[in-house]
């Protein structure tokens, strides 16, 4: 029997794809994972043991320690004897929780169970967006990375499945990187994970490659030299308050906006308090990481040098990021066209949430807030 | 002249032959193929990589390398961009720190404060001013500054009150107000700030750091005052068009942008614009994407054109120097430098696949050659077998193949000639035999012909005679039925006279004749009448047999009510059930056909004088295509055994005493029908009834 080439390689084509393509489900069936919701954020394994003190004297707030350098500054803040004695004064204490990214900040701040927050520009928007939030000042201006196995364009991130935390900076980031090159979050497997098994899970190759804020990228890249930084988009942070709490408490913001820029100060005088400040945060991370974080007290203060420390003296909110052409402005109207901000949301709600006087005038009275005045509590301290 | 034509059909029966698909030719072309298909294949695999395996190909790692080295410069001047500026950042910083100018600089921004409050201004200030030791201190100090580090334009030290210089490396900027000179530091703020600004005023286009200056002593409070503004401008083609323009890795082509945040250029471009233009720092903007995205924040790597619309592979950089000063850079090389080895290689290999191709074709050539020579002698030989002419050998030359099939082929060609040696042989023989076996079969044929022509004498000559047999029958018959009706008629006188003189008798001479002479006249008397009803019915026979028929369209059942009637009326004390299916027409005679029906009903009409349910039906049914009409009774019928006598003249199946008749009424209607060219029959069974069927 003589068989026809062309019928030949068409039979085994076809082998091929069937072969091919169970088995590229398989892999999709395996690597995918199911975004968060709200009720999984109320049983999360460590949310669930918070125990939120709701007194009027407590500022309950919401930190971040696995994002340098908000981290560090936290750190500074929760053992800063000179806010301590402020607040005493106005009869007030700080509680502080840390999270993992800035959406499940907005959860328990919505709720009423937080007073103040850190979180990232799309948390920041996104909470200003949802309900009544005051942002005051600038506690991050550095960068989200995407990571993956090798050197690549943003173009071949075309079709491949990328781990993402839903709501955070990096997934603005990760979209934002996209649309330069045209690709949708349709044209993308985007898989929601946490940022402290994006790492494992790129190189156990179950995604091509994954987006998050520091320090995540730089353990990643500490752990497994073949993987690179493909593509960095800056990127902002923020504490913000719940309006209703700023409204009642306009001296207690005004005094963490003034500890958060004494912080800042205190570490940009010498490197010894960065280096101080970044033992403590590393050791505030561990109880959010389930473990070390992979980072170096000098890795996590070059990061914190990077992305605000080196930037900025004072924490005042850029007056260029709200202007209309400014890139909160430009990431607002990104986040509605893709649906993470109802379309019915007006940019002047989002930009009448940021405060951009207070951090000033606390500037322009240093001497009144202390600014310059450094009296940290050493070694690590639970609240 | 047949062996032509059977060359032509051969000819014409081989399929055509297509030019260049000769085996050579196509020796040539598969080979050709073979080769530059799998040159070009390997090239690709080699270039693009491998589907489905780790070998991503050259042009991959070409250009992998490639963004790995844009990658480590881009990273390495942004960050020797950022660390130039924090050094210099430091510098001042700690400078603006320094006890040194702490001190001095308490001592002189009180002593200005004197002066001014003494309203000393202008000259006499500035005199005063430069006497101070102070003074001297501060300027020593920074100009000493500006000498180590060759990167700052000048240095000033202003008032913090007033934005008025009382310090600088330059001596002539003594007075003046760097409040309304520099927009930066218009806002109070600003001035309590460590703050690096990069901007145009005038001419003056640069850097510029400011660092608060504290007073030495503490205040009421227990606070340093900031008294001093110290403002350090950073020659920028010192400092950053040099790092731009130096290094490794950017080859001929490469090149470092560095835009704002507007995208516009800071540093001085490598090329001229397309328009022919040089860009000026701070006015031309780039559009192209790589500095769009590096100004917007963006940091990767990218494959597209650049400000020159040259298609460059570039790693663009966001630079943060401060929240308010945003840079991008782009470290790119040409597309066509980046990837000139590949396009070397390709020139390389297309060079040595043009000559590789050529050997190639060159030695299909020849091995067509070879072999196709031995064939094409086998296809000469075969033509001449096809044409018929005498074989000859082929030479068994070449490979084992074309031996072979030349050893096959002369093996083939000597079995062909002994064969047909052997079938012209006996194509003669068999020609002889047939030539005999024809003279055989002409005779024969002559033959055959006499006797059918005697055949044909005999079949006229029998047509003759039965013709003229019919004559002579018919004749005969003619006689007969005169004589039939002559002694019928002719009878009747005799009878008449029997039967007249018998009753005669018995009325004149009653008294002499006894019981039994009247019994035997009375016999006789009815045995006339007999005879004279046998004539009625021969007359009528005779009659049905002489009359003409004319085929009209008849209506049967019209006829057979008509019948109906006259049965009834002749006997109007039975109940018979007559049923009469209606519009029943057929072709025929109408008088012979009522004639018919009457007898067949008369007849159901006497045997079923017995039966209290007595019926009679009359209808029609198609049978084989025909149409068949019937008269159906429920009468004594007959045993089938009798058929064969039924139609027969005076035939009776009954006793007269029972069922009284001539039995000619039968007879009469097989008469008619036939003379109609029907046919009749009757089917029955005793005591059931009878059916007498009929066609026309």
């Amino acid at each position: 029997m003589r068989i026809e080439p062309k019928l030949l390689l068409s039979f085994v084509f076809c082998v091929c794809l069937a072969t091919l393509n169970p088995a590229c489900e398989r892999h999709r069936e395996k690597t995918k994972t199911v975004a968060p919701t709200r009720d999984s954020l109320s049983q999360h394994p460590i949310y669930s043991k918070y125990k939120f003190n709701n007194s009027e004297n407590i500022i309950n707030i919401g930190i971040q320690p696995l994002w340098a350098p908000t981290g560090l500054i936290t750190e500074a803040i929760r053992r800063d004897n000179v806010l301590r004695s402020a607040l005493s004064r106005l009869g007030l204490s700080i509680r502080l929780y840390p999270f993992l990214k800035g959406d499940d900040v907005n959860f328990f701040l919505n709720r009423g169970d937080l007073d103040a927050g850190i979180g990232g520009d799309m948390p920041a928007l996104t909470a200003a967006a949802a309900f009544d939030v005051t942002i005051s000042s600038l506690i991050q201006y550095g960068y989200t990375s995407i990571v993956a196995n090798h050197h690549m364009l943003l173009i071949d991130l075309r079709g491949r499945s990328i781990g993402y935390a839903y709501g955070s900076n990096a997934h603005y980031g990760l979209l934002n990187a996209l649309e330069y090159e045209a690709i949708t979050k349709d044209d993308v497997d985007l898989l929601p994970m946490d940022v402290t098994l994006m790492p494992e899970s790129l190189h156990k190759r179950e995604i091509f490659a994954f987006s998050a804020w520091e320090p995540t990228p730089t353990i990643a890249l500490n752990k497994y030299s073949d993987m690179v930084v493909i593509h960095r988009s800056l990127s902002t942070g923020y504490l913000y308050f719940r309006k209703s709490f700023s409204d009642k408490n306009p001296q207690g913001v005004r005094q963490l906006i003034a500890a958060e820029i004494r912080a800042i100060r205190w570490m940009q005088e010498d490197r010894r308090n960065l280096r101080l400040a970044s033992q403590w945060a590393l050791s505030g991370g561990k109880g959010v990481s389930g473990g070390k974080l992979g980072v170096t007290v000098e890795q996590n203060v070059d990061l914190a040098v990077n992305d605000i420390l080196g930037v900025a003296s004072s924490a005042n909110i850029p007056k260029k990021l709200l202007a209309d052409d400014g890139a909160l402005n430009k990431e607002f109207r990104f986040l509605k066209a893709i649906g993470k901000i109802p379309v019915n949301i007006g940019w002047e709600r989002v930009r009448d949430s940021f405060d951009m006087q207070t951090a000033r005038q606390i500037v322009a009275n240093q001497n009144k807030y202390f600014l310059n005045r450094f009296k940290y509590e050493a070694g690590d301290n639970d609240n | 002249m047949t062996t032509d034509r059977n060359n032509n059909q051969s000819a014409s029966n081989q399929p055509q032959r297509r030019p260049f698909f000769s085996l050579r030719h196509k020796m040539l072309v598969y080979f050709g193929l073979l080769f530059a298909v799998s040159l070009v294949v390997i090239e690709l695999v080699s270039l693009f990589g491998a589907p489905y395996t780790d070998y991503e190909g050259e042009f991959y790692y070409q250009q992998n390398g490639i963004f790995r080295s844009l990658n480590h410069v881009a990273d390495s001047k942004k960050k020797y961009l950022v660390s130039l500026i924090e050094e210099r950042r430091n510098n001042i910083m700690a400078l603006a720190k320094s006890g040194m100018l702490r001190d001095d600089g308490s001592k002189l921004h009180a002593l200005f404060g004197k002066f001014t409050a003494s309203g000393m201004q202008g000259g006499a200030l500035w005199s005063a001013i430069r006497k101070e030791k102070s003074f001297k201190m501060i300027v020593g100090h920074i100009k000493l500054l500006k000498r180590q580090y060759k990167m700052y334009e000048k240095i000033e030290i202003a008032d913090i009150a007033t934005g008025v210089v009382i310090a600088s490396t330059d001596d002539d900027d003594l007075g003046e107000n760097v409040f309304r000179k520099y927009a930066f530091m218009a806002s109070r703020e600003n001035r309590n700030l460590s703050k690096i600004s990069f901007d145009k005023t005038g001419n003056d286009f640069g850097l510029r750091l400011v660092e608060p200056v504290l007073d030495i002593k503490t205040d009421a409070s227990g606070e340093n005052q900031i008294i001093l503004v110290l403002i350090a401008h950073v020659d920028p083609s010192a400092v950053i068009y040099p790092l731009l323009h130096t290094g490794r890795g950017l080859n001929e082509t490469g090149e470092v942008v560095l835009v704002d945040s507007d995208a516009k250029i800071i540093a001085p471009l490598k090329y001229k614009l397309p328009n022919g233009l040089t860009a000026v720092p701070l006015e031309y903007q780039i559009k192209a994407k790589p500095a769009m995205m590096g100004a917007s924040g963006e940091e990767g790597i990218t494959v597209g054109d650049d400000y020159r619309g040259e298609p460059v592979l570039a790693a663009y950089r966001h630079i943060l120097i401060s929240p308010d000063i945003e840079w991008g850079m782009v470290v790119k090389i040409d597309k066509s430098e980046a990837f000139a080895p590949l396009y070397q290689r390709l020139e390389t290999v297309t060079y040595v696949g043009s000559v590789g191709l050529m050997v190639t074709l060159l030695l299909a050539w020849f091995l067509a050659y070879r072999m196709s020579t031995p064939l094409m002698a086998l296809s000469r030989a075969a033509g001449k077998v096809e044409r018929g002419e005498m074989i000859e050998r082929v030479e068994s030359t070449g490979s084992i193949e074309t031996y072979t099939l030349a050893s096959a082929f002369n093996s083939m060609t000597t079995k062909i000639h002994s064969r047909r040696v052997k079938l012209e042989d006996m194509v003669f023989k068999r020609t002889v035999e047939l030539q005999s076996a024809n003279a055989d079969l002409v005779g024969e044929i002559a033959e055959r012909k006499k006797a059918e022509e005697e055949l044909a004498k005999h079949r006229d000559h029998l047509e003759e005679l039965v013709q003229e047999r019919t004559n002579e029958l018919s004749s005969v018959n003619k006689e007969l039925e005169a004589f039939a009706y002559s002694v019928s008629h002719d009878l009747r006188a005799p009878l008449r006279g029997i039967d007249g003189f018998s009753k005669a008798l018995l009325e004149d001479y009653a008294d002499k004749v006894d019981d039994t002479g009247k019994d035997y006249l009375s016999r006789v008397s009815a045995a006339t009448l007999k005879m004279s009803q046998l004539i009625d019915d021969l007359l009528t026979l005779s009659r049905v047999t002489r009359s003409e028929v004319t085929a009209e369209p008849v209506d049967l059942s019209a006829l057979a009510h008509d019948v109906a009637d006259d049965l009834r009326k002749e006997q109007p004390e039975r109940m018979v059930k007559i049923s009469i299916e209606k519009d029943l027409v057929a072709q025929g005679d109408k008088r012979l056909l009522r004639v018919v029906l009457y007898n067949l009903m008369s007849n159901s009409w006497k045997f079923t004088w017995k039966r209290l349910d007595a019926s009679i039906e009359i209808g029609a049914a198609r049978r084989d295509g025909k149409i068949v009409y019937f008269v159906r009774d429920n009468g004594v019928g007959f045993d089938m055994k009798y058929v064969g006598k039924l139609f027969g003249a005076f035939q009776r199946l009954h006793t007269l005493s029972e069922f009284p008749g001539t039995g000619i009424g039968l007879a009469i209607v097989q008469r008619i029908i036939h003379r109609h060219g029907g046919r009749v029959w009757a089917e029955a069974e005793v005591d059931k009834g009878a059916v007498f069927y009929l066609t026309l």
